[in-house]
């Protein structure tokens, strides 16, 4: 097995539409870490995610999830990440159980494991009652934490999430971090966007900030104030301070 | 001048212009070329639907059209089959009215009547019934003008006044429908009354055609010999459309008096209540009640589960299963001919085979549309450590054997009374299976499973080209039972259309 120091490493990523969405990308994420990536609106963040989970093909650059070429090699990569987006990807005439049973199988995971995980996981984000019930009459922070089961089922070392907190109430909130730092405290690694920057400040080891598809800062907290000259203001307003410096460039 | 916000014509602007701009880009696609060439298709159809109208009504022109009661049963016949079609999708299409949730939840919280929104909505009903229905009927129509006189040409105004009774009825059968059964059934029984509406009279018909003489024949034919029985044979008020698309302004004017009748009352009766039943529809809710025992984890692979996931999803939606059902009431006629016939007909033997791929071929393409364009979790299938083509064989392989299950009895059937025709007709319903699903692979898009019967996600061009490939296969297979070689020259325009869908296949496709 190919092994490396980075869960991701992203180099000179390229993807264009009409006019380019991501624009020369580079990026190394380090394993066990909790990385942040944001960004104002159409700034190119779900389309440089989708491209790491396999859903979007680039037009340039190479992508390496755990060691692995993506590219080259995309099922070998596929098998170590999970993606999670603001549409929960859930069946709505399957129970949570046959669903995990689902997602589980496309991994390869051993039924006995898979079936003990599932419980575990239905435990966890407190689904365990509607374990037999259809996804269709579920909320939206059901649906999102069923999504999220969906994702550990396999024990990814990378997971990918786009604005997995979106919509959901504060307790549901709460347990879904919960969870992505307990994965982080085990080893796994998190690249997650997000636009509550209150949320994002605590849980952020590190944070990348993209507009016009490039990434115009990286750092910590404390490196992104130093560099945007506002020591110890807030996630929010260091943000906000970079975006605007960008405008006006 | 502008129409006042939240007034009648002010919301049916609006639905006017998302309907066009779904409708014009569904048909034609956004690229220059691919337009082009698009337009250039179609053209290429309608030349080819009057080429056959022409063909049709010949003889009916031959020596002129007179003002006779069998010819205006005849002329009635054929439009009665056009309605019954436009009723089925105005049934259709007034249920969804209640059931859109896209906008309701800003429009029925604002301060604009909620009245004027259903107005619009049926309205435009209205207007997209009459148009389909002038479509449909147009090759017969400027045949008809241009063999037998301009007076004609009325018919397109008669096809929109009809369409305005139609709509009416529509709207009384769904509120009969609410009021009935409630909102949490009206959906499903508004959709299945809708199909059976759609199949029931082709299907009656051609199951009497088969009982009575052995082999399917024309649509008109029957009805028309039902309505002179019904009528006596003399005048009568049912002559009137017949009457008016014939050029007898008379007729029309008393026609389009009650047609305008019918849909002030429809309006008056059901817009005080829409709001309230449009509420009622929105708060239901589906699977809510639907507990399953304790699952265990079978083990089964990642090929199986995905087999197993999509039959389950079919499985567990009464309404899929009824619009896949009634594709299948085709299949009744054939059942009836196998056991009436008992395989001493000559001619059974290619209508059979003929009428099975065609049932296989429109199966295929629904089945084909629900799995692929309709995957709930697409990026959670796409994220999956497999091999795409992996998954699409997967997918395949459940509406394969989906259809199987379908057509089995059929073959069945066959292999007992027919069995020289056996191998033909199994062919043939693969051929036509491959076909639709081979369009729904390279026209592949992202649709609402809901929005099934009108394939969203997928262009008009791919539903077309489906629905013509299945009755290409379906013509080339009964010829083939008679020749092998004659068939397989039949079987070309089938296949040059699985070419065409290749060259106008979408070339951005997700890996």
């Amino acid at each position: 097995m190919i092994q490396s120091d980075n869960a991701l490493e992203i180099v000179a990523l390229k993807k264009s539409f009409d006019k380019p969405a991501v624009d020369g990308i580079s990026l190394s994420i380090p394993r066990g870490m909790f990385y942040v990536l944001l960004g104002p609106n159409g700034a190119g963040k779900t389309t440089l995610l989708r491209m790491v989970s396999g859903i979007l093909k680039p037009d340039s650059g190479t992508i390496r999830v755990c060691g692995i070429d993506a590219l080259a090699d995309p099922v070998a990569a596929k098998q170590r990440l999970a993606w999670v987006s603001d549409e929960p990807m859930v069946y709505d005439r399957l129970t949570p159980l046959e669903y995990l049973e689902f997602v589980a199988g496309l991994w390869s995971v051993p039924s006995d494991v898979a079936q003990m995980r599932a419980h575990d996981l239905l435990d966890w984000l407190s689904l365990a009652d509607t374990a037999n019930k259809r996804c269709g009459g579920f909320s939206k922070g059901m649906l999102q934490k069923m999504a999220l089961a969906g994702a550990l089922i396999h024990d990814p070392d990378l997971i990918i999430l786009d604005e997995p907190l979106t919509g959901l109430d504060a307790g549901a909130a709460r347990q879904v971090k919960d969870v992505l730092i307990d994965k982080v405290r085990r080893g796994a690694t998190i690249v997650m966007t997000t636009h509550i920057l209150d949320v994002a400040e605590p849980m952020a080891e590190r944070i990348g900030v993209i507009a016009n598809g490039r990434v115009i800062a990286e750092g910590t907290l404390g490196e992104l104030q130093q560099r945007s000259g506002r020591s110890g203001s807030t996630l929010e307003e260091v943000f906000l301070d970079l975006v605007a410096t960008r405008d006006a460039a | 001048m502008a129409a006042a916000a939240g007034s009648v014509p002010w919301f049916f602007a609006m639905e006017f212009r998302l309907q066009w701009r779904e409708l014009w880009q569904g048909l034609l696609g956004t690229g220059g070329a691919r337009r082009i060439m698009a337009i250039v298709f179609f053209v290429l159809i309608l030349l080819s639907l009057h080429a056959l109208a022409n063909f049709l009504v010949g003889p009916f022109v031959a020596g002129g059209v007179t003002d006779s009661v069998p010819a205006l049963a005849s002329i009635t016949a054929s439009a009665t089959f056009f309605v019954v079609m436009s009723l089925s999708q105005a049934i259709e299409s007034v249920t969804r009215a209640y059931y859109t949730r896209g906008d309701f939840d800003l429009v029925l919280s604002s301060p604009a009547p909620a009245r004027s929104v259903f107005w619009a909505r049926t309205f435009m009903v209205t207007l997209t019934s009459a148009i389909l229905s002038a479509l449909m009927v147009s090759p017969f129509v400027n045949v008809l003008a241009w063999r037998d006189g301009a007076r004609w040409l009325m018919a397109y105004p008669v096809t929109f006044v009809l369409s305005g009774m139609v709509t009416a009825l529509a709207v009384f059968i769904t509120i009969f429908l609410f009021r009935a059964i409630g909102p949490r059934h009206t959906r499903l029984a508004a959709q299945v009354a809708s199909a059976v509406v759609g199949a029931s009279l082709f299907v009656g018909i051609q199951t009497s055609l088969i009982l009575s003489h052995g082999a399917p024949g024309t649509i008109a034919g029957p009805i028309a010999d039902f309505l002179l029985f019904v009528t006596g044979g003399g005048d009568s008020l049912v002559w009137l459309p017949a009457r008016a698309a014939r050029g007898d302004w008379g007729a029309f004017a008393l026609l389009a008096g009650v047609s305008a009748g019918c849909v002030a009352l429809a309006l008056h009766v059901s817009g005080k209540s829409f709001a309230g039943l449009a509420l009622a529809a929105l708060s239901e809710t589906s699977g809510t009640a639907h507990e399953h025992k304790a699952h265990r984890f079978s083990g089964a692979g990642a090929m199986a589960l995905l087999r197993q996931k999509e039959w389950r999803l079919v499985w567990r939606d009464p309404w899929l299963v009824s619009q896949s059902l009634m594709q299948l009431l085709y299949l009744v006629p054939l059942f009836a001919l196998i056991l009436f016939t008992a395989g001493d007909s000559v001619v059974a033997g290619p209508v059979l085979a003929a009428m099975l791929a065609m049932a296989a071929g429109q199966l295929s393409g629904g089945l084909a549309w629900l799995t692929i364009s309709g995957e709930q979790a697409h990026d959670l299938v796409m994220t999956a450590p497999l091999e795409p083509r992996a998954i699409h064989l997967a997918k395949i392989e459940a509406i394969a054997a989906m259809v199987a299950v379908a057509i089995l009895p059929v073959l069945g059937g066959l292999a007992f009374f027919y069995p020289h025709v056996l191998p033909v007709a199994a062919a043939g319903a693969v051929l036509a299976s491959a076909s639709a699903i081979i369009v729904q692979m390279l026209f592949r898009g992202r649709g609402d499973r809901r929005h099934f019967a009108r394939r969203e996600g997928s262009p008009r061009l791919a539903t077309m080209t489906e629905a013509l490939a299945a009755t290409a296969w379906a013509g080339a297979t009964g010829v083939a039972v008679v020749s092998l070689v004659a068939g397989a020259i039949a079987a070309l325009p089938a296949m040059a259309i699985v070419l065409l869908v290749w060259l106008f296949r979408r070339k951005a496709t997700p890996i």
